[in-house]
């Protein structure tokens, strides 16, 4: 009996792995793997690509129908993408081949015409379904509305939504970013029609009416990247249904799809708990990454000047106080437009770092600090406009918004009690109180003085740049001031002082 | 009298020296600070030129040769990027490296350890690095022409296989492996032509079926060993190492890092003529600083200069105006007052101040009082009298004194008439002294007129009073040309209204006479003289006495 039973559990336990097998011959598989939000490439970075590289090795070696979705927001802001415009993600992109790309707002940290030009680099298609670009009269050049994937037998269907607030944040200046609801719904009618199996959206920001499109399964599923940059808030993720989400921190994740043969709608998908830092380094890739950091390096060691006092460009300092760093960058701005006063956004400054005394300060540093390739402005403003521009500053300083200012020529006192609005308390420039019928000549960025973070005020100010030539870029000019300097040691200076009636 | 600084009022004294040598120096200053900063001024514009000619115009010069040079590399970069073969690809390289030499060169003659420099050696290197690059994707593009032309030969050999078997029964078989043939070569140029590495990678998994099943197929129908043979060549071609497909997935990575890293190279090359733009701007903006910081300057010492001219001129002006009133009129009034002393002229006008000009004056005044004082010591020292031009009391001392001794010798006598005119008093008082005067000159002339002989003497005694010496003459001879005196007088007819007399002026007349009979000395004689004369006035006036005797 004993025997007999032994045999019965070993029959069985032969059977059952053939059972299973047959089981899971019924049962379609896929694994999707999803990454973003990797626009730093260096070894000491959150997203790894050598690594992402390996896992993905890995995956295509277990399973031939791996699905790669790349999410974006890596084309910028970076230290190398302010040299080549993103131009190295895509290459090491290439080396991942991933089937899609996700335009995310970070993308259009070079604007629209050098994003195109990525998307001839790229062997992969840039997606976004809600661009509208009035040259083309139809979707920016390079980039698709949409697209069918075929993985084995299965037809995916990708709709990728931008955030309507890039245009903003980015200051676009041609393509629009439209309302998402009715496009979406053009779209899935549409890859419906091109016999999609499945639609899956990759979005950012939530809308009140993608549960409706989930719970009636006209998406399948949602991939979704995390919009806010702010890592402490990207940690209380809400957990939706049908949404897999990636962040500043958490840049993959795999998921296995599986589905009963020709019912791919009973989709079944299983997140992967994955712990990126396991996987050993992709050696292609590696090799590939060192390379670009050679050139880096290259590009950037080159020491300009010492600084000899601490000094720190902390995301959340530059964002709300007065700062040294910041008040040099003013001051250089100021002197090289020869200007009154100067105004740049904190959100500008993008180190986010603590500096030693005695740091010899590199092209690095600056350009770290100071990606973004934004150019030196100078104006001829009314002090109403300079006032309001100052109000727009501290407007939202509670919320640590890159729209606060660090200043030059000019020293202000506002109180976070007031109404946004009628926080400034008073405004003394060169010592003199702030005349609001009087010109000032105001050095600034292009991306204020085009009404960047709510700069709007600063809107018809008659620009002074009497060259047609380029205006110089930011970095530049601190890195000219720096190196003329030969040594800096930036002061508070009571420029801007909080004060409470 | 001229007034003179010891009697005036005394001023504070200003010193013509200290006036001269104080606005003279001031202005010759002022002449001199004018010089300087005229020269300065112009040093000043030399240095600027100077500065612009052989620094600032040259960095622009150069600065627009690199800016130039900068934007052919930009141009070669391009076509490097776009050559398609060896040749092109070399001639690319060429001007490339013409154009960074040249750069290299030209940016030396500016840079001096700057980081533009260094910017010019990394994309000298970034350079040197594409063109790596771009001969690799030459190399691939070469190598995919290869296996594709390769794939074609495979494929019309294999559809040279199609006569043979048309005839053949088990044609069916045959054309399955030939049409799938055909279709994974087309399969294969397909991916020829796609950008997408997921396609690439999809055709890639067709492919491997479709020689599985070339590989069933081909082991039908005839020619199976060559068929298989073809089959096994066809999928080393494709998927080999260097297979097709493999360097089709290579080149559409290196394409896209070709175009990468040309908008790299590009964006490098425009951020270093960016950068020297700014750095050209940087010297225009130096200069023009420069050149208006100069010219505020020389406007500031043009004002100055104005300023510093005009009161020069004005110091000058007042300094004539000075020398006109202070030194030259009152020159010319000292000359006046002098001219009027010579002519013997009292003046009560005077030199006012207190400086050289006035002690010129005072000097002056104390000369010719001196001059006055020392007139009158000679005036007395002389033999005739001043007014009347007859001889005076000193001659008549003398000639009295020589005709009495001479009288004592010769034994003869000598006479002396002591004449006074009437009433002289009352005519003075009356008619003016300056009357008086002209009254005595015409008496004296009436005087020597009446005396004849040569050896008769006249003089004037004092005052009214006149004495005649009158040698070898007895009392009747000096009684003789006492009428003749009398009467010449009152042939005149000088008008005296107020005389006690007559209405004429009148003489009155005292004889003394010396002889042997009776010598009397000069004093003697006079007195004598002047007793007669007493009695002669006592008497009525207009008369002669001698002695006691009158008529």
């Amino acid at each position: 009996m004993q025997q007999m039973s032994r045999w019965i559990i070993f029959t069985l336990f032969l059977l059952l792995p053939n059972q299973l097998i047959a089981e899971q011959e019924k049962q379609k598989h896929l694994t999707l793997i999803f990454a973003s939000n990797m626009p730093e490439i260096g070894a000491a970075n959150k997203g790894s690509y050598p690594k992402l590289a390996s896992l993905l090795e890995q995956s295509r070696q277990e399973d031939e129908d791996t699905l790669f979705v790349y999410g974006g927001g890596s084309l910028g802001p970076s230290p190398l993408s302010s040299l080549d415009r993103g131009s190295h993600i895509i290459d090491i992109l290439n080396t991942l081949e991933p089937d899609l790309m996700n335009i995310s707002k970070r993308e259009f940290s070079y604007f629209e015409d050098e994003l195109t030009l990525r998307s001839y680099e790229a062997a992969f298609p840039f997606i976004s379904s809600n661009l509208y670009d009035p040259l083309t009269k139809s979707n920016l050049e390079g980039i698709s509305t949409n697209i069918i994937i075929d993985k084995g037998d299965l037809r995916l269907g990708f709709i990728a939504i931008l955030d309507e607030d890039a245009v903003q944040e980015y200051l676009l200046q041609r393509v629009r970013v439209q309302e998402p609801r009715n496009l979406i719904n053009q779209q899935i009618k549409q890859l419906e029609q091109q016999g999609a199996d499945l639609i899956v959206l990759i979005y950012s920001q939530e809308k009140d009416y993608y549960q409706a499109l989930l719970d009636a399964k006209k998406i399948d599923f949602a991939l979704k990247i995390s919009p806010f940059v702010d890592d402490m808030m990207s940690e209380k993720l809400e957990l939706l249904p049908k949404r897999y989400t990636l962040s500043d921190i958490k840049t993959t994740l795999v998921l296995k799809l599986s589905w009963p043969h020709n019912a791919p709608k009973n989709l079944n998908i299983n997140e992967v708990n994955l712990e990126l830092s396991n996987y050993p380094d992709s050696t292609t890739t590696a090799l590939l990454i060192e390379e670009y950091n050679k050139r880096l390096n290259r590009l950037l060691n080159q020491p300009i000047g010492l600084l000899t006092q601490p000094m720190t460009s902390q995301k959340a300092l530059v964002r709300t106080t007065e700062n040294a760093f910041g008040n040099f960058i003013a001051d250089a701005m100021k002197e090289a437009a020869q200007a009154d006063v100067a105004i740049i956004n904190g959100g500008s400054i993008r180190g986010n770092k603590n500096y030693q005394s005695n740091t010899t300060l590199t092209r690095g540093d600056i350009i770290r600090e100071l990606p973004f390739r934004t150019q030196l402005a100078a104006v001829s403003v009314s002090g109403q406009q300079l006032w309001a521009a100052l109000e727009n500053g501290i407007s939202e300083v509670e919320n640590v918004k890159g729209r606060f200012l660090q200043v030059a020529g000019l020293s202000l006192s506002y109180s976070i009690n007031q109404d946004i609005g009628k926080r400034l308390q008073s405004v003394n420039v060169n010592g003199k109180a702030l005349e609001l019928n009087q010109q000032y000549i105001l050095a600034t960025t292009d991306y204020i003085l085009n009404g960047g973070d709510g700069y709007t005020s600063l809107a018809g100010a008659v620009s002074l740049t009497t060259s047609s030539q380029n205006p110089p870029m930011l970095s530049d000019i601190v890195i000219r001031a720096i190196q003329n300097n030969k040594v800096i040691n930036p002061q508070l200076e009571s420029r801007i002082v909080r004060v409470e009636p | 009298m001229i007034m003179s600084s010891h009697t005036g009022k005394k001023g504070r004294r200003i010193s013509l020296i200290t006036v001269f040598s104080l606005t003279g120096s001031a202005i010759l200053a002022l002449f001199l600070l004018l010089c300087w900063l005229t020269f300065t001024s112009l040093l000043d514009f030399k240095t600027m030129f100077n500065d612009v000619a052989e620094k600032s115009l040259p960095d622009i010069v150069i600065s627009s040769q690199l800016y130039a040079q900068s934007s052919r590399l930009l141009e070669a970069t391009e076509q490097l990027s776009k050559s398609n073969s060896d040749a092109s690809k070399r001639l690319a390289e060429q001007q490339i490296a013409q154009y960074l030499e040249d750069l290299k060169n030209i940016s030396k003659k500016r840079f001096k350890n700057e980081f533009l420099d260094l910017q010019l050696d990394i994309i000298s290197v970034e350079i040197s690095e594409f063109t790596t690059l771009i001969k690799q994707k030459l190399l691939i593009n070469q190598q995919l022409k290869e296996r594709e032309n390769a794939m074609h030969k495979l494929h019309a050999v294999a559809l040279a296989l199609e006569p043979q078997l048309q005839t053949n029964d088990k044609i069916m078989a045959n054309y399955q492996w030939s049409l799938q043939l055909s279709r994974t070569v087309t399969n294969a140029s397909r991916s020829l032509n796609m950008n997408r590495l997921q396609e690439v990678r999809q055709l890639f998994r067709q492919f491997n079926g479709d020689i599985a099943l070339l590989k069933d197929y081909a082991q039908q129908g005839e020619h199976q060993n060559q068929k298989l043979k073809l089959t096994n060549n066809l999928a080393q071609l494709m998927l080999q190492d260097e297979g097709l497909l493999p360097l089709k997935i290579l080149q559409l990575r290196i394409d896209g890092r070709v175009i990468g890293r040309e908008n790299f190279v590009h964006n490098l090359i425009q951020d270093f003529a960016r950068l020297l733009e700014y750095s050209a701007n940087e010297t225009e903006q130096k200069v023009t600083q420069q050149l208006a910081q100069t010219v505020k300057r020389t406007k500031t010492e043009s004002t100055l200069i104005g300023l510093l001219l005009t009161g020069a001129i004005v110091l000058l002006i007042l300094m004539i105006l000075f020398i006109q009133k202070h030194v030259i009129i009152r020159l010319q009034s000292l000359n006046n007052l002098v001219k009027s002393r010579i002519k013997g002229d009292d003046i009560s006008s005077k030199i006012r101040g207190n400086d050289e000009i006035t002690d010129l004056a005072n000097t002056f005044t104390l000369f010719t009082q001196t001059i006055e004082e020392q007139q009158i010591k000679l005036e007395h020292m002389s033999l005739s009298d001043g007014l009347t031009g007859i001889a005076n009391r000193r001659a008549l001392d003398i000639r009295l004194l020589h005709d009495i001794e001479l009288s004592i010798r010769k034994k003869s006598h000598v006479a002396i008439l002591l004449m006074d005119i009437d009433c002289f008093k009352l005519y003075n008082d009356n008619y003016g002294h300056a009357a008086g005067d002209e009254c005595l000159k015409v008496i004296a002339s009436c005087i020597k007129n009446a005396l004849k002989r040569s050896s008769d003497f006249v003089a004037r005694y004092g005052g009214e009073e006149f004495v005649c010496v009158l040698p070898d003459t007895n009392l009747v001879g000096a009684k003789d040309i006492a009428e003749d005196i009398m009467r010449s007088v009152q042939d005149k007819k000088v008008v005296h209204k107020h005389s006690t007399v007559t209405d004429f002026v009148t003489l009155s007349m005292g004889i003394a006479v010396s002889g042997p009979e009776l010598v009397l000395l000069p004093d003697k004689l006079l007195s004598k003289a002047d007793k007669a004369l007493y009695i002669a006035k006592n008497n009525g006036k207009n008369q002669v006495c001698e002695g006691n005797n009158c008529k």
